[in-house]
């Protein structure tokens, strides 16, 4: 697999008219040792001895996972066309793709900048990262600002609230869970919010920063040319809490509360042009449903992501107070 | 030779354990024409080489078998949830993950052609990962209870392109020039333990064991085929830290090996330990430039050297050694915690990595080796 990727990374900058490299170091790279079966293999191609990689390159990990591939490329696409040169500096560049021994395959150009994941920071530590927080939120601002494409409710995002809510129960959604997103999203279906460019996955696991500025968006698949405009931000924070499910901390109203607090969150709700309590519980709840959803739509491979994405909307909506002995 | 009840996976070429001469198969019996009869496929549809009562493996035994009863009645899902999980959650992800296989990616498979050896296979994590990007994986394994769930597992989910074969590592039951690709996962150590043909009584020096084998595996692969070792490095971080070896013992690794070889002897006089050659250090692993020396010397060429993060077992990081570049970057491509140890954790990771310290004291590494193809 890996001298496939030579190859292609070799051919992409004979192509670009670019120094083609005399050695290749490919680094496979991956956040946890037990992924999801559906997603692809990361991995990170050097040239000569640099210590930073020139291209970044993905092979689906199975045949299930072929069009994860595919949509990253398509999202990139998407971003690249849609964004302006301030927030495509971001965005990675397609380079080649095609398949190695039947596995589709990506690559792209590699962002400068290092990862910072701040979500998985105690919230102590994570206070003293506001700056890279708060930069990460301008950035989605900002694209939402320069994308701005009308207004768009749910119902228009995900389809009428019977249709989505048969969907979520049939996988696997519990109908205590599903009252209470209904009971928070229900009034506000047809609520036209405004809508916007959406990257879809948006939270510092996919950044990376340079000092406080964000260099590098990353995980495409998911983007959407449009979306509710508080979906990546409000992404962002969940975040945080979604790793409290899988850490050794509670996560209960309480730690949603002082997650909200963290100061970049709380200067970015009462920023001006933000009206207060847009982005409240009938968003939170729409955002959730929405990216439930996506998770259930992914099959068994993403059991893991969907049954998290269920806690937190359960927790959210008062249902229960997670602790590690109750997972 | 092949009879209407027995269909000999057409890829594999199977030879005498004991003499290398081909082995013909009628009615379920594979006969060498000096042995007899040296091997049988039984009903689970295993390639039966080995009857050895001999056991190990991460579960007592009895609960392997009733692993299996529940595995045979029900599915092998089922069996892991109700009878693993409860007693070994941490190996619930060790036992199935595909991701143990993602090795893989260092070698040049091909779905359409490639025949490969997992040499050791335990579970068959490492052979039921791979197998969808292979024609054919021969999965080899002693232990008759963690063969037989192989081949449950293999018949349950339909994989048609995995091959189960029970027998004893020193000695594979296949031709030489069978194979395109052997894969040695946690195994090389495993392979001085026991000398199946000790000259005298006394067990062979581990190394000429280890060497015996890897010259076998060398013969068995296909000119220009390829060879994958996943192993601990004997000056690996976790052996400083006091992780035991391979045979209970801490820092043994670390000491000379005559000095550790009498360290574990007298450490058997006091308690004794639980493995049957517990009187003597054999379970050998080596360093970096170690396994380099130790596979040129037994006819591989090309080594790539990779480290393997946070371990062989599973590979979620592969970091090429030839250069230093992949390293710093690995060392230093997340910022650290804000607290004062996070940070001095990560300075001291980066100083490492941009000495070439990192290659030395990573714990694992994924080894990928040559059997060159012949000139002209």
């Amino acid at each position: 697999m890996i001298e496939g990727l030579e190859d292609a990374f070799r051919a992409v900058r004979a192509r670009r008219g670019d120094s083609v490299p005399r050695r290749v170091h490919v680094c496979k790279l991956a956040h946890e040792p037990y992924p999801d079966p559906a997603t692809a293999l990361v991995f990170l191609l050097f040239e000569d001895d640099t210590p930073r990689p020139g291209a970044v390159a993905k092979v689906a990990r199975s045949a299930a996972a072929d069009a994860g591939v595919h949509a990253e490329w398509r999202g990139v696409d998407l971003a690249r066309r849609r964004l302006p040169d301030a927030q495509r500096r971001a965005v990675p560049e397609n380079w080649a793709r095609g398949e190695i021994n039947g596995r589709a395959y990506g690559l792209w150009s590699a962002q400068p900048g290092r990862g910072e994941w701040h979500h998985t920071f105690p919230l102590s530590e994570a206070r003293r990262t506001s700056t890279r927080i708060a930069a990460a939120l301008d950035w989605a601002a900002r694209t939402a600002a320069a994308t701005a494409d009308g207004t768009i409710s749910a119902h228009e995002w995900l389809g009428a609230w019977p249709d989505v809510s048969a969907e979520l129960a049939a996988g696997g959604v519990e109908p205590a869970i599903l009252a209470g997103l209904h009971a928070r999203a229900g009034a506000d279906w047809e609520t036209r919010w405004p809508a916007a460019f959406v990257h879809g996955d948006f939270f510092a696991g996919n950044l990376l920063f340079e000092r406080d500025r964000v260099t590098g968006v990353l995980d495409w698949g998911g983007a959407e040319p449009r979306g509710p405009v508080f979906v990546d931000r409000l992404c962002y924070e969940f975040a945080f809490a979604l790793h409290a499910l899988d850490a050794p901390r509670a996560l209960d109203a309480g730690a949603l509360r002082a997650i909200a607090a963290l100061p970049a969150f709380r200067r970015e709700r009462h920023a001006p042009g933000t009206p207060c309590g847009a982005w409240g519980t009938a968003a939170r709840a729409i955002a959730i449903t929405g990216r439930l959803l996506r998770e259930l739509r992914a099959g068994p491979a993403r059991q893991r992501a969907s049954r998290a994405w269920m806690r937190l909307a359960a927790v959210e909506a008062g249902l229960e107070g997670s602790s590690p002995g109750r997972r | 030779m092949e009879s209407a009840t027995v269909q000999v996976p057409p890829a594999i070429r199977w030879a005498c354990p004991q003499c290398g001469a081909d082995v013909a198969w009628r009615d379920g019996s594979g006969r060498c024409a000096a042995h007899g009869v040296v091997g049988a496929r039984t009903a689970d549809g295993i390639w039966q080489f080995d009857q050895s009562d001999a056991y190990w493996g991460e579960v007592e035994r009895d609960h392997m078998r009733a692993i299996n009863a529940a595995a045979r009645q029900h599915t092998w899902q089922h069996a892991l949830e109700t009878l693993l999980r409860p007693r070994h959650p941490g190996l619930m992800e060790y036992v199935h993950h595909p991701a143990r296989a993602d090795w893989r990616v260092l070698l040049p498979l091909d779905r359409t052609r490639s025949v490969i050896l997992d040499v050791g296979a335990g579970w068959g994590a490492n052979a039921f990962g791979v197998a969808p990007d292979v024609a054919c994986v021969v999965a080899a394994e002693k232990m008759a209870e963690r063969i037989e769930w192989i081949a449950l597992r293999a018949r349950q989910d339909q994989v048609r392109n995995l091959v189960p074969v029970r027998a004893e590592l020193h000695a594979l039951p296949f031709a030489a020039r069978t194979f395109d690709a052997i894969v040695v996962n946690g195994v090389l150590e495993w392979a001085g333990l026991v000398d199946p043909a000790p000259p005298d009584g006394r067990a062979r020096n581990p190394r000429l064991l280890q060497e015996q084998f890897l010259r076998r595996l060398h013969g068995l692969l296909r000119p220009g085929g390829w060879l994958y070792v996943g192993i601990e490095n004997r000056f690996g971080r976790m052996f400083w830290r006091g992780t035991p070896d391979h045979q209970g013992l801490r820092f043994t690794s670390l000491m000379p090996k005559p000095v550790a070889r009498a360290y574990t002897a007298l450490r058997a006089i006091r308690a004794p330990r639980t493995y049957h050659v517990e009187r003597d250090y054999r379970a050998w692993i080596y360093s970096l430039s170690g396994y380099q020396e130790l596979l040129e010397d037994c006819g591989f060429r090309a080594v790539q050297r990779y480290a393997a993060i946070p371990g062989y077992n599973v590979p979620a990081a592969l970091v090429p050694l030839a250069s230093t570049g992949p390293m710093r970057y690995y060392a230093d491509r997340l910022r650290a915690r804000p607290s004062l140890p996070a940070q001095a954790r990560r300075a001291a990771s980066r100083m490492a990595a941009a000495a070439g310290l990192e290659a030395w004291g990573t714990s694992c590494y994924a080894l990928v080796a040559r059997r060159e193809e012949p000139h002209g």
